[in-house]
C-alpha cells in the first residue's frame, strides 16, 4: 500500500515536452526487473546515460544536474505518460523520488498507475504549468509545495495567494492518496455483490464458462 | 427501455456499485495475461500465498512480449534480458494456479490480442482486461476489453472486478469504400492524421457505419488496435453476422449453445437514438495509402504526399514536435514520401499480422524480390497463422522473396529481437513510430502490411497501388 500523501515540499523539474511517453520514462531496454520495486536508475534511461548499462551520467541531461537531480515533483506538457500501459514507467518515477507530476493532461492508463502507486497526476492550464515552469527556472532551489486537500500549488515561502496555482485532481483519487486506501480495499467490502452479479451473469449466458481449450495431444 | 449504446449495456449488466465521480465497480468476465504485466502479478499472489478468484476458464496467458521468433526456439527463449526468466515465472504460475497457457509450440500461441481472439476466448458482450495498451483490439467483437496496468492485473485476479471511470462516448462512423490496396491500417493513420493521438482521451470509441460492417474481422482488429494511438482504453464495434460466423468457427462450445448465444448478441448493438457526447464521420472514398513521416502516429500523410513543413504545423508546439520528429528521422520538408529509402522492412504486431494481412503482403511480394541491402522481416501474430499461411504457400512467397519467416511474438514491434536496426530506418506494419521503440535510433515509418512489402521490393517507400493493380 503506497504511503498517504497529503502535503509535499519538493524540488520541481520542469520537463515541457508535450507527449512523454512511458518508452521514454522506462525504455524497453529496461524492463528487465522482475519485482515491482527498484526501478529508479531506469527512469528516462535513453536520456540520461552516455552509454546505456554502463551508467554514465550525460551531464547535459536535465535530470542529471544539481538540484534537479534531487527533484520530487515533475512539471510537463500534454498528453504525459502516452504509449505502453506498461506501469513501470511509474515505478522508475516513484523509485526515483517522484510523487507528483504536474502536466496539462494525462493518459489515461498511466493516471491510473499513478494513483495505484501514490504519485499525484496533478492537472494545470498550460498557462500556469508554463509560468511556474519559469517561475523553477529562475530559482530551481526553492522547493514547490503541494496540498492536495486544497487543491494548490504554490512555491515556498510565497505569502501572496495570487502565487498559487490551482490544479485539478479526480476527488476519488484525491481521496484514495490522501487516505493511502486503494481500490483493493474497496472492492473487498463488495466482494458478495460482485459474486453475485458474475453468478447471475453465467448462469443467463453459459456459454460465458466456455474457455480456451487445452491443447488436445498428450504432452 | 430508452434507446442504449453498446458501450451503455455492457456497463449496465456489469455495474455492481457506483463510485463518486462517474466510476463503478465492474465485474470483469476474462483476463488475458502476457509475462511482463500478468507475470509480476501472479508471482507475487503466489509468493503471498493467495488464492485469486479469476477461474481457470476466465484466464487465458501467453509469453508474447520477450519471447524469441527465431525458427529453432525453444520453450523460454528470449532475447531480453531475463526475458527467459519472466517467461518461465509466467507458465509455472499458470500451472500453480491451473491457468490456460499456451507454450511457444502451440499453435494457441501467439501475441495476446492476435491468439485470445482465434481461441474463441473473446466473447460480445463481456468485460475484458488485459495488462496491454493494445487490449482494446479484442473491442472489434463488442466485448469492452480495456488495457490495465500490472497493479490491476493483481486487483482483477483478487477480485474479478475493478473500479472503473466512466468514459464518454464517441461514435466514430466510416463512410465510403477503400480503393485497391487501402485497408483499415489507412483509415486509421487517416483518422490520426485528422484528429490527434488524443482525440479520445477520456473517450470510449465505437466504430460504426457501412464501411466497418463491411470489413472482416481481422480489418476491424487493426481499426480497434489503433484506436489505443487516439488517447483511448476503449475501442467498440458492434457484432453481426461477420462476428459470429468468425465465433462460430472459433469458440468452444457446443454450437446449439452458440446459437442461444447468438440471439443474445444481436441485442448488443447500439439502439436506434442512443446518444454519444461526440460523434464524427469520416469519408474514406479516395483514401490513398498512408504512411507516418515522424514520431507520433499522427504524423501519417498520404504515401504520394511529401514531408510537411513544420511550419506549416497548428500551434508552436505542434510546430516544435514536428521540427523534433524531422531531426530524429532525418528527412528534410518537401520530400516526396515515396523516395525514402528504407534499410528494413517489418511485417508483424497485433496491429497487422493475421492471415489477411500476410495474404495482402504476399499478393505483392508474389514473385519479386527485396531489394538489395533490405533486411526483411514477418513475425506471424500466432502460431495459427504462421500455419494457416503456410498451409496456403504463402511462407514460400515470404521466403522466395527475401524475408525472414519467423514465428510468432511480439519480436521487433517494441525492439525485442535486440538491436538489429540501431539507427536504421525501418517501414513496419505495427502502430507506433515512438523514438528508439523499434531500437536504439530506429527510425519507424508505419505503414499498411501492403505497403510495407511493395517498399521492401523497391527498396524506397512504395505505394503498393504501383506495383499491383486491381483490388483487394
Ligand atoms: S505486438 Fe507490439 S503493440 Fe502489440 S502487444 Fe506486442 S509489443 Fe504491444
Amino acid at each position: 500500500m503506497p504511503p498517504a500523501l497529503t502535503r509535499l515540499k519538493a524540488i520541481a523539474l520542469p520537463l515541457l515536452r508535450d507527449n512523454i511517453d512511458t518508452d521514454e520514462l522506462i525504455p524497453v531496454s529496461e524492463n528487465t526487473r522482475v519485482s515491482m520495486s527498484g526501478w529508479g536508475d531506469g527512469l528516462f534511461a535513453s536520456k540520461r546515460y552516455l552509454d546505456g548499462v554502463g551508467r554514465t551520467l550525460d551531464p547535459s541531461f536535465i535530470l542529471n544536474q544539481a538540484p534537479f537531480d534531487q527533484a520530487g515533483i515533475l512539471i510537463a506538457g500534454d498528453n504525459f505518460g502516452c504509449g505502453s500501459s506498461r506501469e513501470s514507467a511509474v515505478w522508475a518515477l516513484r523509485d526515483y523520488g517522484f510523487r507528483a507530476v504536474v502536466a496539462t493532461t494525462f493518459n489515461e492508463t498511466f493516471q491510473r498507475n499513478c494513483i495505484v502507486n501514490g504519485v499525484a497526476p496533478l492537472a494545470m492550464s498550460r498557462e500556469d504549468i508554463e509560468s511556474l515552469a519559469a517561475d523553477v527556472m529562475r530559482d530551481p532551489w526553492r522547493e514547490v509545495c503541494l496540498d492536495l486537500n486544497s487543491g494548490m500549488l504554490f512555491r515556498d515561502g510565497t505569502a501572496d495567494p495570487g502565487q498559487a496555482f490551482a490544479f485539478r485532481l479526480d476527488p476519488f483519487y484525491c481521496t484514495l492518496l490522501t487516505t493511502g486506501q486503494t481500490e483493493d480495499d474497496l472492492l473487498e467490502t463488495l466482494r458478495d455483490a460482485i459474486d453475485r452479479r458474475r453468478d447471475s451473469l453465467v448462469s443467463a449466458a453459459p456459454w460465458l464458462r466456455s474457455g480456451v481449450l487445452r491443447k488436445a495431444e498428450p504432452e | 427501455m430508452s434507446a442504449a449504446t453498446l458501450f451503455e449495456k455492457i456497463w449496465a449488466t456489469h455495474q455492481v456499485s457506483g463510485f463518486p465521480g462517474d466510476r463503478a465497480a465492474l465485474v470483469i468476465d476474462r483476463m488475458t495475461l502476457h509475462e511482463l504485466s500478468g507475470g509480476y502479478a501472479l508471482r507475487d499472489m503466489r509468493q503471498a500465498g493467495e488464492t485469486p478468484r479469476l477461474q481457470s476458464y476466465q484466464i487465458f496467458a501467453v509469453a508474447d512480449h520477450a519471447m524469441s521468433t527465431a525458427p529453432d526456439r525453444g520453450l523460454h527463449d528470449s532475447v531480453s534480458p531475463r526475458g527467459g526468466e519472466m517467461i518461465a515465472s509466467l507458465e509455472q504460475s499458470c500451472a500453480a494456479f491451473g491457468y490456460r497457457y499456451a507454450r511457444p509450440d502451440e499453435e494457441a500461441h501467439g501475441i495476446v490480442h492476435v491468439a485470445g481472439p482465434e481461441q474463441g476466448f473473446i466473447l460480445p458482450g463481456t468485460t475484458h482486461v488485459c495488462g496491454d495498451s493494445h487490449t482494446c483490439t479484442v473491442g472489434a467483437f463488442g466485448a469492452l476489453a480495456f488495457a490495465v496496468g500490472a497493479s490491476e492485473v493483481s486487483t482483477v485476479l483478487r477480485h474479478a472486478a475493478l473500479i472503473v471511470q466512466r468514459p464518454k462516448s464517441l461514435r466514430i462512423v466510416l463512410n465510403g469504400k477503400l480503393g485497391p490496396q487501402v485497408f483499415s491500417k489507412d483509415v486509421a493513420l487517416r483518422i490520426l492524421a485528422d484528429h490527434g493521438v488524443s482525440l479520445a482521451l477520456g473517450y470510449v470509441i465505437e466504430f460504426a457505419g457501412p464501411l466497418v460492417r463491411a470489413l472482416s474481422m481481422e480489418a476491424r482488429m487493426t481499426l480497434c488496435n489503433m484506436a489505443a494511438e487516439m488517447g483511448t482504453r476503449y475501442a467498440l464495434i458492434a457484432p453481426d453476422e461477420t462476428t459470429f460466423n468468425y465465433l462460430r468457427r472459433t469458440v468452444p462450445a457446443s454450437l446449439a449453445t452458440i446459437e442461444d448465444a447468438v440471439i443474445r448478441w444481436r441485442k448488443l448493438e447500439t439502439d436506434e437514438g442512443a446518444v454519444f457526447d461526440r460523434e464524427i464521420s469520416v469519408d474514406v472514398e479516395d483514401l490513398p495509402p498512408q504512411v507516418t513521416w515522424g514520431t507520433t502516429p499522427r504524423h501519417a500523410v498520404a504515401v504520394d504526399g511529401v514531408v510537411p513543413d513544420p511550419r506549416a504545423s497548428g500551434d508552436a508546439a505542434m510546430r516544435k514536435l514536428a521540427q523534433r520528429s524531422l531531426d530524429y528521422m532525418r528527412l528534410t520538408p518537401g520530400e516526396p514520401i515515396a523516395s525514402i529509402p528504407i534499410d528494413a522492412a517489418f511485417i508483424g504486431s497485433c496491429t497487422n499480422a493475421r492471415l489477411t494481412d500476410l495474404r495482402a503482403a504476399a499478393a505483392i511480394l508474389k514473385g519479386r524480390k527485396v531489394a538489395r541491402g533490405v533486411r526483411a522481416m514477418c513475425t506471424p501474430g500466432s502460431m495459427k497463422v504462421r500455419a494457416d499461411a503456410e498451409a496456403e504457400g504463402l511462407d514460400l512467397v515470404f521466403k522466395e522473396a527475401g524475408f525472414a519467416w519467423r514465428k510468432s511474438g511480439c519480436s521487433n514491434c517494441a525492439g525485442r529481437e535486440g538491436p538489429i536496426w540501431e539507427n536504421l530506418r525501418v517501414i513496419s506494419s505495427t502502430n507506433r513510430n515512438f523514438e528508439n521503440r523499434q531500437g536504439p535510433g530506429t527510425r519507424t515509418h508505419l505503414a499498411s502490411p501492403a505497403t510495407v512489402a511493395a517498399s521492401a521490393v523497391t527498396g524506397r517507400i512504395t505505394d503498393p497501388r504501383t506495383l499491383l493493380a486491381g483490388g483487394f
